[in-house]
């Protein structure tokens, strides 16, 4: 096997991989019964009539960056440099999160023409007075092998610097973005309905650990593949590793989806109402408001991220590195 | 530990925390030492602005139930700081009790009124 047949082995796997996340955005609209399109209350029968072409529109949606794959790969097919299956497969993940979210907001605002009636907001509502540190979502013992196989690449790095600095850096890179993304995730907005606060606080929780401890699993499993890739396995080894941790995968994809349709189905999101009601004067896309803690708001044309927000401008930093660093390796 | 925040109450948002902090360390329930979010993580949560949560902070603050130090969070403070004079504490209760009588209420509800809630606060209370 060559090379080039190699990384084609590789996105072959990475598509595989995605189907089943795709499946379940396309199943998410009807979780919660035939009376609901997401959180919508649908009248009975909305999904024989004018829910049918909204849900097959969404569905299509989810689906579409599968076509924009088959194009670039015929591109790269005919480029004869596999490699840049490696930055498309990461223009995938990307793109797959934009187009989830433009295909959500869509179909719910259509099914939204036709809703029973909007579903009570509660007026009274709970949140939790524990802090959320990003300590209490650390392991040590995990974080000292990350350290140790980190130390060790760069030990490694120091005999061929020029050969292997770019791909350490990306690897070192990629486990920064993981580290920043649990930042996120551990201070994510957790508002409780008042009734049965404990219950649905203890399902947020396990998903969000589920969710950060996912993080750790992959910036572990970047730091262990940092050390074959400075020592030079060859593709085919590096094939059948990808391989070994397939059934790692898969076991935390199953409980991962148990958690989250446990979650989803059983836990019903709730908003304070009048609480950051949206603002006529929040431009589109960008905006500045030093006094919101989130780091989206909503305004009449939509949504806008708030550059005053520490977190809004570490992720855009993170995302400009993110093209700037495989640009320069490239290069 | 839950806090509840209820938007058919007159109290605004922060009034409405900082009851729901203070009825807590005044029922035991957050003890000395408790470490309470910080504002960012509160306001976020609940989706308000950040000033709604560090207004309540500052009002605690000022009445010696927390400190708070910029950047490490909010702390309860030592009960041994919060002690106020007699005066400030009758002048507290004397203010209460004129919304109660101004209300119409008579001397004889405005005392089962103080004893339900005085029971109410000390049920949990741990000290």
């Amino acid at each position: 096997m060559n090379d080039s047949l190699v990384y084609w082995a590789l996105y072959a796997l990475f598509l595989v991989v995605r189907i089943p996340a795709n499946v379940k955005r396309c199943r998410i609209p009807l979780l919660r019964g035939p009376g609901y399109f997401f959180n919508t209350r649908v009248p009975a029968g909305f999904f024989e009539g004018p829910g049918r072409d909204i849900l097959r529109r969404y569905r299509l949606w989810i689906l579409a960056p599968f076509g924009l794959d088959a194009t670039a790969l015929a591109f790269i097919y005919r480029s004869g440099d596999p490699r840049f299956l490696l930055y498309l497969a990461l223009a995938d993940v990307v793109i797959a999160l934009i187009n989830h979210t433009v295909a959500l907001k869509r179909s719910i605002r259509q099914a939204q023409a036709f809703e029973l009636e909007p579903v009570p907001q509660a007026s009274a509502v709970a949140f939790s007075l524990t802090p959320r540190r990003l300590r209490d979502y650390t392991s040590l013992p995990l974080e000292l092998i990350v350290i140790g196989l980190n130390l060790a690449a760069v030990l490694m790095l120091w005999q061929r610097p020029e050969e292997l600095l770019g791909m350490v850096l990306l690897l070192f890179y990629i486990q920064l973005g993981l580290e920043l993304l649990k930042y996120a995730l551990i201070a994510g907005r957790t508002l409780l309905p008042r009734d049965n606060a404990e219950e649905y606080l203890a399902w947020r929780e396990s998903y969000r650990r589920l969710m950060t401890d996912s993080c750790d699993a992959v910036r572990l499993m970047v730091a262990v593949c940092t050390l074959p890739a400075i020592v030079g396995l060859n593709p085919q080894q590096m094939l059948i590793a990808v391989l070994v941790m397939l059934p790692t995968w898969v076991f935390w994809y199953w409980r991962r989806m148990r958690v989250f349709m446990t979650a989803y189905t059983r836990s019903r999101p709730v908003r304070l109402p009048g609480a950051l009601e949206p603002e006529p004067s929040v431009p589109p896309i960008f905006c500045y408001r030093p006094n919101t803690p989130l780091s989206f708001v909503k305004g009449t044309r939509g949504w806008a991220a708030t550059l005053a927000n520490r977190r809004t401008q570490v992720a855009a930093l993170y995302l400009i590195g993110l093209i700037a660093v495989p640009a320069l390796l490239l290069r | 530990m839950l806090l509840a925040i209820d938007t058919a109450d007159h109290r605004p948002i922060y009034q409405q925390v900082a009851d729901g902090i203070r009825a807590l360390i005044a029922r035991g329930e957050l003890r000395p030492g408790a470490a309470l979010p910080p504002v960012r993580q509160l306001a976020a949560d609940l989706g308000v602005n950040l000033n709604t949560i560090a207004v309540a902070y500052r009002e605690l603050q000022n009445e010696g139930l927390l400190t708070v130090k910029h950047g490490s969070g909010a702390v309860v403070a030592s009960r041994t700081t919060t002690e106020h004079s007699d005066e400030d504490l009758r002048r507290s209760l004397r203010s209460a009790l004129t919304q109660l009588v101004l209300a119409g209420l008579s001397r004889g509800k405005i005392l089962s009124i103080v004893t339900d809630e005085l029971h109410a606060l000390t049920k949990g209370a741990k000290s």
